[in-house]
């Protein structure tokens, strides 16, 4: 960049402010793209290579059941109760009526029997955290006997160690901590 | 009483530190919402959204709204009179949408109000989908800054193209880290000094008793304010339906109507400038009248929302009644906000002059020195370089031209109605705009160069020399206008962009 034909002082600052941005085309992506600059990590992802082989759908597998975890728990939050205050069961499951319970366990009922989709979603819910601890598990099996922790990837290894057991010590209906084996 | 309440009383009393932590965390949700507020005005009035950070500014307007809407939900969680009252009210809001109200309470509350499905929902509104929209939001919001890199204040050798403050590693790492402590310490000291929200003096929530004077966090209290001064005729019943419109529209229309409007601001501005540059250098607020003039009709518009959520407590306190308080809002509602807007525009217009006037004739001394043929001036005194540069760094925009409406055949040009009318809002942003003094209208105000010297070396040539000093004195200007033959100058005599003196 040479500054030879720039004008001194005052006017050369001013002369860049004026100076017109080049406008780049592509419609709505080009505006966006001037606004964040998004173009070039779009375009890198987008473009990012893929090796192809089936031992490597089994990470996928693991993050998927942690989305369908996360859509399905947080649809259970808004009918299960935290509480293990007592009350007296009076919903539509006849073989409970009238026994003494913590709120936890008839709000579970209650989301089985009476919330409609309830049933389905807890079921989900239940079902995709066992997809996921035995997706984790193989998927190690993968990284591990394919020698995959090795540098540069140690970190991620040990940060998936951690991950299993994170998902594995997942709180159960009565808000306990515990194992997978314990859960309802 | 409700477990919702009881636990709230038990974190108040019984849970180690649980009052203070409640306080901290009910003043700090005031201090968010406030400090969002003000960030917004000041984004606003330094023109700060403009491109490339309309996308940021959205992302703002939808922060903020969602911010007091998780204040909403927060303070409605521990089930006391006053919060109780206010889930009344929102539920009477949901009721008022047309057709599908009722059914739409009832979908919300899980059955009649108030049942017990809505704490647990807005529980979970409050503590996960909330902070999670808000957590990405903001995380969004920085990560564009540090894309777009800061805006900045203009000053000398600050450029739309550069960047001039201080490095992150350590000084602004040390103002940024000292200034959290600083603000969670305040955050702290209020909270420690000073009651807020004592629910165990409201008592648990029970349908049956009305509190008089309910308030909402004050970040609701425009939506409330609107709500009381929406004219009751608005209700209409038709085949059938009530439609409650006079609830409708305030309570559920106006927010996000409100929000909307602010959002889609920088994209109603760059349309009529017809900018499509990029901003990085900061307007001062005077530089831009009319944005700072709407600004500030925006600002007086949701104050006159905000005081009439207490008209019940003004009619109470000051003796007066409801309805001539309520009917006295409405009128300001419609009044206040152009008469501020002229105002503001007006005396920005006047402190771009008293830039202007700054910059050609220098600063008044209060020196006051007497000629050798008896006559008296005031010295003016150049304003240094840096503070001149200040004054008159940015560029005025000017009115686009209005366009013919037919072409040379006379037949009517496609698309011309849009551009009279982009022409017109443009002409409303800039048809008087006060532009900054150039360079060539400086050196034209000391055409006589050399006189400051002059007259500090002899008194000799004094006729002659004094005209320089005397700018800004009475002999040079005429009684009636005293920027009169500056402002001549530049529309007629100099070309503005031109450098050298005429």
């Amino acid at each position: 960049m040479s500054n030879a034909a720039a004008p001194k002082g005052a006017a050369g600052l001013r002369a860049k402010d004026v100076k017109p941005v080049p406008v780049k085309g592509g419609g709505l992506a080009g505006w966006v793209d001037d606004r964040t600059g998004a173009a070039k990590p779009v375009s890198y992802l987008l473009k990012k290579v893929f090796p192809d082989h089936w031992s490597f759908m089994l990470g996928e597998i693991a993050m998927f059941s942690l989305i369908v975890l996360l859509l399905t728990g947080t649809f259970l939050t808004f009918w299960f109760v935290p509480s293990s205050g007592q009350v007296i069961y009076n919903g539509s499951y006849v073989p409970l009526k009238g026994i003494a319970m913590s709120e936890a366990f008839k709000s579970t009922v209650d989301i089985s029997f009476d919330v409609r989709g309830g049933l389905i979603m807890r079921q989900i819910h239940h079902w995709s955290a066992l997809m996921f601890t035995v997706s984790i598990t193989v998927h190690m099996f993968r990284v591990f006997f394919t020698g995959a922790f090795r540098k540069p990837r140690e970190i991620n290894w040990v940060i998936g160690t951690r991950l299993l057991r994170a998902a594995q010590g997942h709180r159960d209906e009565r808000g306990v901590q515990v194992h997978g084996r314990h859960q309802l | 009483m409700s477990e919702a309440f009881k636990s709230t009383v038990d974190i108040s009393f019984d849970v180690r530190g649980g009052l203070i932590m409640r306080q901290i965390h009910h003043w700090s949700a005031l201090m968010f919402t406030v400090s969002i507020t003000v960030h917004m005005f000041r984004v606003f009035f330094t023109g700060a959204f403009r491109k490339p950070r309309e996308i940021n500014w959205v992302i703002g307007t939808i922060l903020s709204l969602l911010a007091i809407n998780e204040g909403f939900t927060g303070y409605s969680l521990p089930d006391d009179l006053l919060s109780g009252t206010g889930l009344r009210a929102a539920e009477g809001f949901m009721q008022s949408v047309p057709v599908v109200g009722s059914y739409l309470a009832y979908f919300v509350f899980g059955g009649a109000f108030p049942g017990e499905a809505i704490i647990p929902r807005l529980y979970t509104t409050h503590v996960l989908l909330l902070p999670a929209i808000i957590v990405g939001l903001f995380t969004a919001h920085i990560v564009l800054v540090a894309v777009h890199k800061h805006t900045q204040y203009p000053g000398p050798g600050k450029t739309n193209d550069n960047v001039v403050g201080y490095p992150m590693m350590p000084v602004y790492m040390a103002k940024a880290g000292g200034f959290f402590f600083i603000v969670f310490g305040i955050t702290t000291l209020m909270a420690a000094l000073v009651t807020i929200n004592p629910i165990w003096l409201y008592g648990p929530y029970d349908p049956s008793p009305v509190t008089a004077g309910s308030q909402p966090d004050w970040y609701m209290g425009f939506a409330d304010g609107a709500l009381r001064l929406f004219p009751g005729f608005f209700e209409f019943h038709a085949l059938g339906f009530t439609l409650s419109l006079n609830v409708f529209i305030p309570s559920l229309v106006v927010m996000p109507l409100l929000y909307g409007i602010a959002g889609a601001y920088p994209f109603i501005e760059s349309w009529a400038t017809g900018d499509q540059r990029e901003h990085h250098l900061l307007d001062r607020p005077r530089n831009a009248p009319t944005r700072t003039g709407l600004g500030v009709m925006a600002i007086s518009f949701y104050l006159i929302l905000f005081f009439a959520a207490g008209n019940d407590l003004m009619a109470i306190k000051l003796g007066l009644s409801i309805n001539d308080i309520t009917r006295a809002f409405q009128i300001m509602l419609i009044v206040v906000p152009p008469l501020a807007y002229w105002v503001t525009k007006r005396i920005c217009l006047s402190l771009q002059r008293h830039d202007r006037d700054l910059v050609l004739h220098g600063r008044e001394t209060g020196r006051i020195v007497r000629t050798a043929e008896g006559s008296f001036f005031e010295v003016h005194q150049p304003l240094p370089e840096h503070q001149r540069w200040a004054l008159v760094q940015h560029q005025t925009e000017k009115p686009l031209p209005l366009t013919a409406t037919v072409d040379t055949h006379g037949v009517r040009r496609p698309g011309a109605r849009m551009e009279r009318l982009r022409g017109k809002v443009s002409s409303f942003y800039f048809a008087d705009s006060v532009d900054p003094v150039t360079p060539a209208e400086l050196a034209a105000a000391h055409h006589d160069g050399t006189a400051h010297e002059a007259i500090e070396a002899t008194q000799d040539d004094a006729g002659q020399g004094w005209v320089g000093q005397l700018h800004g004195g009475a002999d040079e200007r005429p009684e009636t206008d005293a920027y009169a033959p500056h402002e001549r100058h530049h529309e007629h005599e100099v070309d503005p962009d031109s450098t050298t003196a005429r």
